[in-house]
């Protein structure tokens, strides 16, 4: 609960985002998120502390500009980043690659950003999930396997397999809007 | 109203939703769906988050998530400590300027250089003797809350792991970070430490598990 109203406050008060306590706690919730894409878009460490660093820096610079009526922090502090991803990527496409240094996830025309985003805040809501919602949709969707092997495995009858997919979408669904998705992404 | 009917479908939903029941179970919930707004209105909840499922990937999630090194923080508080300087000089050189035109009406303008200074914030520390083909450049900054280190590293071998340092009179020492160096790419990075500046006598970088200095510059506080 106390945690809660921290948080609370933070989104409040994120146009003060020169209170360095307030910045720790909008780090300490965003950063890993920002890093994540930022890592996997750039196939870099240093580069997505880079590209991290000027996410914050740019949101410090416009945090007047930030409006809690319009969007949560996080959706905020996604588009910024996402625009820091781009302009890095173009940064590096300008400049000569070496063959077999492509990082895999970097994003290409057959996998734009917008994907890309998408998969890894997906990734990230089903690490939120409990164990049992988490196996049954990673099992059945995800690796395409049967509901009777699964539910075999698991040592549970078919239905309860079943069951536990539907509470599973719902609780991602939850997971998914309390991160700021609306389904409109 | 929730029927029993519909509470048995709704085990069946999720999987509908995903696209995986076989044909004749998908026709069976698409005849109770046409006469049940309730399921019809609970499917179109389920849809959106079943499209966008597909998009993870189920070995990313095995692994760890990556996470930024834990000197991060460090360094963007830096980086904005330094950004609200530049601000404070940018204002200060405002002021400057617009004196210095009104001085310059008065007296032809030859204050303009000497009352505008551009010097990037911190001092400069030299490193003794590095590694044939390594060039490194350092700033140091004494701020409230201890050390700010701006440093720039071209030459270490690509992708190897080093840690930065402060060293203290007693010869301890506390970790400004680490970083990855990128073999001839320059890697500028901004670091900070919880040492005041007139506690440290040395800068240096070395690899992790070897104490031994692959570059230090003493400091002169």
């Amino acid at each position: 609960m106390r945690l809660r109203m921290a948080r609370k406050r933070a989104e409040e008060s994120v146009g003060n985002l020169a209170d360095n306590a307030v910045l720790r706690t909008v780090y300490d919730d965003h950063a890993g998120e920002l890093f994540a894409l930022a890592y996997r878009s750039l196939g870099d460490r240093g580069r997505a502390e880079e590209v991290v660093q000027e996410t914050f820096l740019r949101a410090w610079r416009g945090a007047d500009r930030y409006d809690p009526q319009r969007s949560t922090v996080r959706t905020w502090l996604y588009a910024i980043c996402r625009n820091v991803v781009i302009d890095a990527s173009r940064a590096r496409a300008s400049r000569p690659q070496l063959a077999d240094t492509e990082p895999p996830d970097v994003p290409v025309p057959e996998r734009p950003l917008e994907q890309l985003l998408v998969g890894l805040q997906v990734e990230e809501a089903l690490r939120r999930l409990s164990e049992q919602h988490r196996v049954v949709l990673v099992e059945i969707h995800l690796r395409d396997r049967s509901t009777s092997e699964v539910a075999a495995e698991l040592g549970i009858p078919v239905g309860t397999v079943r069951s536990r997919v539907y509470y599973g979408l719902k609780a991602l669904k939850l997971v998914l809007e309390e991160m700021g998705w609306h389904g409109d992404q | 109203m929730t029927s029993d009917r519909c509470r048995q479908m709704h085990t069946l939903l999720g999987m509908y939703a995903l696209g995986r029941l076989d044909d004749h179970e998908a026709v069976a919930v698409r005849a109770h769906l046409d006469g049940c707004a309730d399921c019809r209105a609970e499917l179109n909840q389920l849809t959106p988050v079943a499209s966008v499922l597909g998009q993870a990937d189920p070995d990313r999630l095995l692994e760890p998530p990556p996470a930024p090194s834990p000197a991060l923080p460090g360094t963007i508080l830096a980086t904005l400590d330094r950004e609200r300087s530049r601000q404070r000089h940018r204002r200060v050189a405002v002021v400057a300027a617009a004196a210095v035109t009104a001085l310059g009406l008065l007296t032809g303008g030859f204050f303009l250089r000497t009352l505008v200074p551009s010097t990037p914030p911190g001092q400069p520390v030299a490193f003794t003797a590095p590694a044939a083909g390594v060039e490194a450049s350092a700033r140091v900054e004494n701020r409230a809350w201890g050390t700010g280190i701006s440093l720039d590293v071209t030459g270490l071998p690509e992708g190897s792991t080093y840690n930065v340092w402060l060293q203290r009179p007693d010869g301890s020492r506390m970790n400004a970070g680490s970083f990855i160096a990128g073999g001839d790419r320059k890697m500028s990075m901004n670091l900070a430490v919880a040492l005041p500046m007139s506690d440290a006598t040395m800068l240096g970088v070395s690899a992790p598990g070897d104490d031994t200095a692959i570059l230090q510059a003493p400091l002169h506080s």
